[in-house]
């Protein structure tokens, strides 16, 4: 069969299902705006958006032919954009919380006070963990906090990936800029196989809602958060 | 109360409105004071940048920027330092905008250039646009570096959207545009209020909250039917609200020349006189526009029923809005604060002040 005589479908009006509020009141009919503004605001507001969107598809297309055709991009800026998409993709995350009770933690800082040192230890075993591999829901990293002050820890971490090849470069940060950051943080190998999240607090440090973001030594990328919200 | 079309909501939903408002309005005031800073020149610089920030505003894009985060599952103060930064450059852009628009009042006192002059109110709104990079720099150490770069791009987005919707308003005054339509004012208001005032909350806090999992481009028709609700309320209590409440002088966006939909209604609908009229009124500067013609302008759009007419449009608006709240927020589990973004669809068409 030629391609004249192919027998070809005409081109759908639309590829997409119809979602615009306009069409739900349409019934087909036009009225007049000074009857029903209502009706008249509704389509109104879809024709100046819709515009506004098409336009803005119009420029990124412009854009996108332009300069990020498969040969622009240089081999690093690829491999950037994949570790991108697969950390985008990669969004549940594992949630610890966990509470440093003031009776408790004043228990434990009369029994460490032994070596004179008014700076007590506290340390809080999460019972959440995280699977080492996306998938796999027998091997779990499990992950220990130690700060020494009542405090309201969260961490965030992304599944999978190893947990000894995390840290926090960049320390914690206080939500007040001219706050001095908490430094003294470290991931390290704690008793039975678990990470320890260790934290050290120096006893003038202020009162503050601290955040840091955990990183992974061999790639770079963002594995997570951890936020410390100071009790007292 | 009036029903808007597509939502049922109750006092209890407008009660969470306040609620959230002043609950993320204090966080986001107690984290944005440490970035004013102390140090001098104080007399002529930064005890005026703390002047607008301190007066005590709504706080509703910031709080929808945490709102939306929170939503998306993140803490607050992963989204804090974005809500700060949208605070302090807010309150930059209504100090220039005050002088723009030669405005007396603003949050119930004399605007930054009444009480201090000219050249000393754009670098005072100079400097608060300034001082708002510094938030989005600290992102880096809530956020990482990747999305504190992405929320970069989306601020320079926004701001260029928003004067770029400035351009056009003014322009419209400069050269005393009066043919204008409905679908103008829409799109300079897309522009000029809705990027910055809920478009930009909303895709910064999904960001944040979803770890930049999510396409923020669904915000966008959601963003723009919420904000002109918003923008048409605040162009309708100029007119109608209490001046004490309001904050602003009643009745000035017509001394100020405004391209309201109120005021485009009244020149497509009024007779050829009255229209001559309000045209003539419209060409004038600013300084020879009597207050008892203003009055006559006013007393005309009640005469033909403008005011009346401007809600209807915002109702239509807001139903849009709520069907694309649905949409925009489909899938994020019900929470208070999913509760608060939609419930100020209602409050937005709604409130006094």
């Amino acid at each position: 069969m030629s391609d004249e005589e192919r027998y070809r479908r005409p081109e759908p009006e639309r590829t997409e299902p119809d979602r615009r509020f306009s069409t739900l009141l349409d019934n087909g009919t036009e009225t007049a705006e000074d009857d029903d503004p209502i009706r008249h605001g509704v389509r109104l507001g879809y024709q100046v958006i819709d515009e506004h969107l098409e336009q803005g598809r119009r420029i990124a297309r412009e854009i996108n032919d332009r300069a990020y055709g498969p040969n622009a991009l240089g081999r690093d800026m690829r491999e950037m954009a994949e570790r991108m998409i697969r950390f985008s993709s990669d969004v549940a995350l594992l949630c610890v919380e966990m509470m440093t009770s003031f009776a408790g933690f004043e228990e434990q800082a009369d029994g460490a006070s032994s070596d004179g040192s008014r700076r007590a230890s506290f340390s809080s075993r999460a019972t959440a963990s995280t699977p080492t591999h996306p998938t796999d829901d027998e091997s779990r990293a499990r992950l220990a906090v130690e700060i020494d002050r009542p405090s309201r820890v969260s961490v965030d971490l992304a599944p999978g990936g190893d947990l000894a090849d995390l840290h926090l470069p960049h320390g914690l940060r206080g939500l007040d800029p001219n706050t001095p950051p908490l430094d003294a943080i470290e991931l390290v190998e704690g008793d039975d196989g678990e990470t320890l999240l260790r934290i050290q607090v120096p006893d003038d440090q202020p009162l503050d809602r601290y955040t840091g973001v955990v990183l992974a030594r061999s790639s770079g990328e963002v594995r997570g958060t951890v936020a410390v919200h100071f009790l007292r | 109360m009036s029903q808007t079309p597509g939502t049922v909501t109750t006092q209890d939903d407008l009660a969470v409105v306040r609620e959230v408002l002043a609950e993320y309005g204090e966080m986001t005031r107690a984290a944005l004071e440490p970035y004013l800073p102390k140090w001098e020149p104080r007399r002529h610089l930064y005890d005026l940048i703390a002047d607008y920030p301190r007066r005590g505003g709504k706080m509703m894009r910031p709080t929808l920027c945490l709102a939306t985060a929170r939503a998306f599952g993140a803490r607050p103060e992963e989204a804090l330092r974005s809500a700060v930064a949208i605070e302090l450059l807010h309150n930059a852009l209504l100090v220039h905008d005050d002088i723009e628009d030669g405005s007396e009042q603003r949050r119930g006192r004399p605007t930054m250039h009444e009480m201090f002059g000219v050249p000393i109110a754009i670098n005072v709104g100079d400097t608060l646009g300034l001082l708002s990079l510094r938030p989005l720099m600290d992102n880096l150490w809530s956020v990482g570096m990747r999305l504190a770069w992405r929320i970069m791009e989306e601020t320079e987005r926004m701001a260029r959207e928003s004067a770029e919707g400035q351009a056009l308003e003014l322009g419209w005054r400069e050269q005393n545009v009066t043919d204008l339509t409905e679908a103008d004012y829409l799109s300079m208001v897309l522009k000029k209020t809705c990027w910055l005032a809920t478009i930009h909350p909303l895709r910064v806090g999904a960001l944040i909250g979803s770890r930049g999992g999510v396409d923020v481009d669904r915000f966008i028709r959601f963003g723009f039917f919420l904000g002109a609700v918003f923008q048409i309320r605040d162009d309708l209590l100029n007119l109608t609200g209490d001046e004490t409440a309001y904050g602003k002088e009643v009745g000035g966006d017509i001394l100020e020349g405004k391209r309201t939909l109120m005021l485009i209604r009244l020149l497509r609908v009024a007779a050829p006189a009255e229209r001559a009229r309000v045209e003539a009124l419209l060409g004038l500067p600013r300084i020879e526009r009597h207050v008892e013609e203003v009055a006559w302008v006013r007393e005309r759009m009640d005469h033909h029923g403008c005011l009346d007419y401007a809600r209807g449009i915002a109702h239509g608006l807001a139903g849009a809005a709520a069907h694309e709240l649905d949409l925009a927020f489909e899938g994020v589990p019900a929470s208070r604060d999913r509760r608060f973004i939609q419930s100020l669809v209602t409050w937005s068409l709604e409130r006094a002040a």
